[in-house]
């Protein structure tokens, strides 16, 4: 029954945050996916998500380019322990002077992570992974792009 | 009612009934992902793939008279397949278009700030 579920939950998307460790281990997975990019989208970088051994690791262990956009009010530490990561400069972060809206997260321009809408104060309340996307990969790695571009030319942000 | 227009029928009656289940749970995202909704889709699933499975073998049976047994097993094989094909397909849009409404929301919503 398990095989059933899972290629369904496959063909679904998977909901990542019923457990804080399954929330963990999917990400851990999905960020073991990459090949060749991973662009992330965040406000705070939850120090919970983005201060996890386990996470930090499979960052640390990705051959992929890693670019972070990220709001403006982020621990010190968070920002510090990422960019520690990878000395040769494998990982970028990009601070913003607003926060972003719709947080996300692409691997390889193929694979999504999703989050729902939440208050400041307040955790991820869901996140949603779909791997080899048909067309949302695509799209949200355009609109990452866009923002990078903005930020880079110093220009408003201008969210889609 | 023979037993051949009983598969028939159900499996008109079943597959669309799947159709809108899956439709309806593409626009609630907040349920889609729930373990009762994936019990129902996979329920529903497995029932309406099974449904169009026989009937694409009955009316393989049926167009042959009963004589060409490679012709049919090619129909089947084929048709039972772009059918599926053409079914994960629709459903694996449904949820990535459910992603995409819920990335807009959260966009949309001036209060997230995390």
């Amino acid at each position: 029954m398990s095989i059933i579920i899972n290629t369904i939950e496959s063909i679904l998307g998977i909901r990542t945050n019923y457990s804080f460790p399954e929330r963990i281990a999917k990400g851990k997975e999905l960020l073991g996916r990459a090949n060749s990019s991973i662009k992330i989208l965040s406000g705070t970088l939850n120090s919970e998500f983005y201060g996890n051994e386990e996470i930090l690791k499979a960052l640390r262990e990705s051959k992929a380019k890693v670019e972070i956009i990220h709001g403006p009010n982020v621990e010190e530490n968070i920002i510090s322990g990422l960019e520690n990561l990878s000395p040769n400069g494998r990982i970028k972060l990009y601070k913003l002077d607003t926060e972003p809206l719709g947080h996300f997260m692409v691997i390889d321009e193929k694979h999504v992570r999703v989050e729902s809408d939440h208050l400041a104060t307040e955790k991820e309340k869901k996140a949603f992974i779909k791997y080899n996307s048909l067309f949302l990969a695509q799209r949200l790695d355009e609109e990452f792009m866009a923002l990078k571009a903005n930020h880079e030319a110093g220009s408003s942000i201008k969210l889609k | 009612m023979t037993p051949d227009s009983c598969i028939y029928a159900l499996t008109a009656i079943i597959v669309p009934i799947f159709l809108a289940i899956d439709t309806y749970l593409a626009y609630h995202t907040d349920i889609i992902y729930t373990r009762q909704a994936i019990y129902i889709e996979t329920g529903f699933g497995i029932l309406s793939l099974s449904l169009i499975w026989s009937s694409i073998i009955l009316a393989a049976i049926n167009m042959s008279g009963g004589t060409g047994k490679i012709a049919v097993i090619i129909i089947t094989v084929v048709a039972g397949a772009a059918i599926t094909a053409l079914l994960f397909f629709y459903a694996c849009l449904l949820s990535e278009l459910a992603m995409y409404r819920l990335h807009k929301k959260a966009q949309n919503n001036r209060i997230i700030k995390s």
